[in-house]
């Protein structure tokens, strides 16, 4: 496996003059030129958030890996399409859904149950026989119960780090809507905990 | 909040992340180079206006169907023209495509064209 692309994005140069700063618009001109390296450096910069994202919409860790292959190679067949006057990330993730949403219908047809399923169910282990474990165990029970919209933004932009604005590309939704929704899962999640923690000052 | 970090699935294993890269270029990386795409047909850029182009060839055809039928009556033959088809003589023209049609006595009178041999 050559890995010679590595070693050149390493000192922050790649041939074809794209540098470490190029912004994603320019990357894609100079892939289109046949620029590997350019190329590869899409793929460093959008690779994390990708398999963030695809975790989000697969059961499984091998599914999210394949979702992000196969968005990287939607993205490199249609790259001629991009159009660069518009902004590279919404256009990335609008691929990255639409390949999620494939998988996904795959997987339900090749199983016959639905994607939920996939979800193993949590088994207490000996870490959560301690306060904390069980504070982990709560959380995420409830995060499993938020809707499922609800559940991905608030993993995306409080666990996982993301803007609203990186969040809305991701989802395909507004900001503001992120925003709602990221705010109401908070709520939920406030008011299951403080139950629990009256329930445990009580016990 | 902080500890939200401890509940995200991505994966921390830095060598996981450098072997997820290296299959996505180790694929992808050879075809770039090669400058391949998919091939495309030839309206592929015209795809994602294919509604306005739509739209426009449907009013081009409208405005046809608006002019053609005066373009049809402009073209229907007139009778002088199928007069000139059957006769080369150019004095019985008067006859067939005035609007009155001429006293006996004019066609009786008319120079023949024995008369002048």
């Amino acid at each position: 496996m050559s890995r010679a692309w590595r070693l050149v994005t390493a000192d922050g140069v790649a041939s074809g003059g794209a540098r470490e700063d190029a912004s994603d618009e320019t990357l894609v001109l100079a892939a289109l030129g046949g620029d590997e390296f350019a190329f590869a450096r899409l793929v460093r910069r959008h690779l994390r958030k990708a398999m963030t994202v695809a975790l989000e919409f697969a059961g499984t860790r091998e599914d999210a890996e394949d979702m992000v292959q196969d968005t990287f190679r939607r993205v490199f067949e249609n790259l001629h399409r991009f159009d660069r006057a518009r902004s590279f990330e919404p256009w990335f993730y609008t691929i990255l859904r639409n390949t999620a949403r494939n998988v996904v219908k795959g997987r339900r047809r090749q199983r016959q149950e639905p994607i939920t399923a996939e979800h193993p169910s949590h088994q207490p282990g000996p870490f959560e026989n301690t306060r904390r474990g069980q504070l982990r165990a709560r959380i995420e029970s409830a995060l499993e119960r938020l809707p499922a919209m609800q559940r991905t933004c608030f993993r995306l932009c409080m666990v996982e780090g993301f803007t609203s604005v990186e969040a809305a590309a991701a989802t395909g939704l507004a900001e503001s809507t992120v925003r709602v929704h990221v705010l109401r899962a908070r709520r939920s999640l406030q008011e299951l905990l403080d139950a629990w923690r009256d329930e445990v000052g009580n016990g | 909040m902080t500890e939200l970090r401890d509940f995200s699935k991505v994966p921390d294993d830095a060598a996981w992340w450098d072997d997820l890269e290296a299959r996505i270029m180790a694929e992808l990386g050879p075809r770039v180079r090669a400058g391949e795409r998919r091939r495309t047909e030839w309206w592929a850029p015209l795809a994602h206006r294919a509604w306005r182009l739509g739209g426009l060839a449907a009013a081009a055809g409208l405005v046809a169907l608006l002019f053609a039928p005066a373009r049809t009556h402009d073209a229907r033959p007139t009778a002088r023209g199928l007069l000139r088809l059957t006769t080369s003589d150019a004095r019985l023209v008067p006859f067939v495509t005035a609007d009155a049609p001429p006293p006996i006595a004019a066609l009786v009178l008319a120079p023949h064209r024995g008369d002048r041999q």
